[in-house]
């Protein structure tokens, strides 16, 4: 199926408009594949699960009935929900501002010249390609014992006891591990940013007499200013759907105090067999990401053009 | 006449190729007692060579068998515990009843009224195979060097709790990071001081949480103030291993965790009362711990029927019993471990009751709110929680 597109092909008696129809068909059987899987194991579903969010369907059986959007209206009842919304929110802002500042810092260190910079950039890089929940269950052993044992050497009171028994505290290890574990992709995209930047912007701001923190200021943060959007969105989009890190560290404990609404749709919705209504509470889930990532960038984009 | 012998010789090349291809059962389990189903089923199989059954071992075993029965895929049999996915899943006419088989006659009838008032009518879902037992288990060194007997009350529990703390021991390893833990220790103490109608009442609109489990709350924050340092950051096995280790004088658990101690520490001396939650005479949890259910909509009838029929001969019972160390749920026994001959007495007696949480509607998290309360001491704030979310399940779920 290829596609010859040089003056042979014409001469041979080709029309353009007919060479063009060939080549549209071409990259849509290239596209094709894709659209299908994707259409089968994730639109398909999706569309399943909002028809069943009108439904008080329970998982399995076939008696359920249509009950209109009575699960959409009992949300904003439970408080159960709101609170990992609360909760979700919170985290998500806290997460997103932490990691991106840890991850420019990072990156800015291992763009300078220094020695060892590519076992350096590795070694960052480690922590993504490792396993969330093997992450957390690590974490959660070194929080039970380890933490306690340094805090207590400290004479640190609040350190001296598992911080994730503590609900006032627990959010602090599951933000500790997500950020932890985060950084090393966001360090990629900005590190990739930082490479755009022609040296000579440098170079003129040395001969102006410029600070290290004016040139970052002046050139390097605007520079990579559509870099800072992307980051901001999926770090912002990743942690709104925080869910291994919770099942590892915490269970969404002591009580509810770390559930986040992925963890609460999961947990409803297969444990507690609330099938429908965690289906219609995904579904406003969705909505709410969408207009999430919308806001952001439209807002940050718009920083990026007057820069 | 030639015609007969020709038909006569189909139907005897029919039987014989079925006789050949052997019936396959499919037989789905958690993680308990592999190795004897195994010799159990190879028994089985023996006696009858046109039956074949696969033994099925799934990780994450409630998950997958979940998207099993949404397939309309269920497995032949399922060995499973009495609980509130059981209750979803009778309630969604996926097993067979089995209320007026022969097979039932055998169980003590508590078991199967347990099933019965979990699913909430006459309908016996399954066949009670073996039951857990909730108690007060207990370091017999420890408890023998500090010159008190094992309480059977709840004065005489809070005592030796008292004087384990006077003499500098840690009394009691609670284990509250996982918030399950808080229903066998709710568990033991509501079958006692909680009417059993509860449930029902709860839902009728005739009682609250606020009034039938204040009383429970309320020993549930005494006996936890007698706990190690920091019972909501020290997790089940944590706990249990430090239990075994001789760290504490009591633990609140189920006989499921004794193999836990025992991997933990196999020197570990330990046994089970029955738990002292009041100074009355007290009544002991126990629940079905595996029920034998079958598909509703299976292939194969009467393999099922025969398979069933051989799992649950007194012998085998109690062959499958012995290895997974657990009471059994048949007429006239009691339990066989050393370690839960206190226990004895109760079962003997009758004096046994399923747990009050396998009647909760399922998606009501009660554990969550337990956890809170131990942590925050705030009784009022649990009890209204679970009222109110009891309200908001039922109106989810009809």
């Amino acid at each position: 199926m290829s596609v010859l597109s040089d003056d042979r092909q014409v001469s041979a008696g080709l029309t353009a408009p007919r060479k063009r129809r060939r080549q549209d068909l071409t990259f849509l059987f290239m596209a094709l594949p894709a659209v299908i899987l994707f259409f089968v194991f994730h639109t398909y579903p999706a569309v399943q699960g909002i028809l069943y969010s009108f439904t008080n369907f329970k998982g399995f059986g076939n008696n359920y009935d249509f009950v209109g959007l009575r699960n959409y209206v009992q949300i904003f009842q439970d408080e159960r929900a709101m609170a990992a919304y609360r909760f979700t929110f919170l985290f998500a802002i806290l997460s997103t501002v932490l990691v991106n500042a840890v991850a420019l810092v990072i990156a800015i260190g291992l763009n300078s010249n220094i020695r060892f910079r590519n076992t350096l950039r590795a070694i960052y890089f480690l922590p993504n390609i490792l396993s969330v929940l093997i992450v957390g269950f690590i974490f959660n052993y070194l929080f039970a014992n380890l933490v306690p044992k340094i805090g207590a050497g400290l004479g640190i009171a609040s350190l001296s006891k598992n911080i994730l028994g503590d609900p006032h505290l627990a959010w602090i290890g599951i933000v500790f591990v997500a950020v932890w574990q985060a950084a090393a992709f966001n360090i990629i995209l900005y590190l990739a940013g930082l490479q755009t930047i022609p040296y000579d912007l440098y170079e003129a701001a040395d001969i102006d007499g410029a600070g290290p923190w004016q040139k970052f200021r002046n050139i390097t943060f605007p520079m990579i200013a559509a870099f800072f959007t992307i980051n901001m969105v999926l770090a912002m989009k990743a942690f709104l759907q925080v869910f291994d890190q919770i099942v590892a560290l915490t269970g969404g404990g002591p009580g509810t105090s770390t559930e986040s609404v992925s963890f609460l749709i999961y947990k409803g919705g297969f444990d507690g067999g609330q099938f429908a209504y965690q289906s219609a509470n995904a579904v406003l889930f969705f909505i709410v990401l969408v207009v999430v990532s919308l806001l952001q960038t439209r807002f940050l984009h718009r920083r990026e053009v007057e820069a | 006449m030639k015609r007969m012998t020709l038909l006569s010789t189909l139907a005897l090349s029919l039987l014989a190729s079925s006789a050949s291809a052997a019936t396959e059962i499919e037989f789905f389990v958690g993680n308990k007692g592999v190795d004897t189903w195994k010799q159990l089923f190879s028994q089985f199989e023996k006696q009858n060579p046109d039956i074949k059954v696969n033994l099925v071992v799934p990780p994450d075993f409630v998950a997958v068998l979940k998207t099993r029965i949404v397939k309309n895929k269920t497995p032949d049999i399922v060995a499973m515990g009495g609980d509130t996915n059981f209750k979803g899943f009778a309630e969604g006419g996926v097993f067979k009843d089995y209320a007026s088989d022969a097979l039932i006659r055998k169980v003590k009838p508590i078991y199967v009224q347990q099933l019965q008032s979990i699913v909430g009518g006459k309908e016996v879902y399954g066949i009670p195979y073996t039951a857990n037992t909730i108690g007060l288990i207990y370091n017999v060194d420890k408890l023998k060097a500090l010159g008190v007997q094992p309480p059977t009350t709840y004065s005489a529990f809070i005592a030796a709790l008292k004087k384990a703390k006077a003499a500098g021991q840690t009394p009691l390893t609670l284990t509250l990071k996982d918030a399950w833990v808080t229903l066998p220790f709710m568990n033991a103490i509501a079958v006692n001081t909680v009417p059993a109608t509860f449930a029902a009442q709860e839902t009728a609109g005739k009682t609250t949480f606020q009034k039938a489990y204040s009383g429970v709350a309320d020993k549930m924050l005494e006996i936890a103030s007698y706990s190690q340092a920091d019972p909501l950051g020290t997790s089940y096995p944590d706990g249990t291993a430090s239990f075994a280790r001789g760290n504490s004088v009591f633990y609140i658990q189920g006989d499921w965790a004794l193999p836990d101690i025992l991997a933990a520490n196999p020197g570990a001396k330990v046994a089970m009362v029955p738990f002292p939650a009041t100074d009355a005479r007290n009544k002991v949890v126990s629940s079905v711990d595996l029920l034998l259910a079958s598909s509703a909509s299976t292939r194969h009838p009467a393999e099922v029927a025969k398979l069933m029929a051989f799992l649950t001969t007194p012998q085998n019972a109690v062959t499958f019993q012995k290895a997974v160390n657990a009471p059994s749920v048949q007429i006239g026994t009691v339990p066989t471990d050393a370690r839960l001959a206190a226990m004895k007495s109760s079962y003997a007696s009758g004096n046994i009751e399923g747990a009050p949480f396998n009647l909760f509607p399922p998606g009501l998290s009660a554990e969550t709110f337990w956890q809170a309360m131990l942590q925050d001491k705030n009784k009022q704030k649990a009890l209204q929680g679970l009222d109110k979310t009891w309200a908001d399940v039922l109106k989810r779920s009809n």
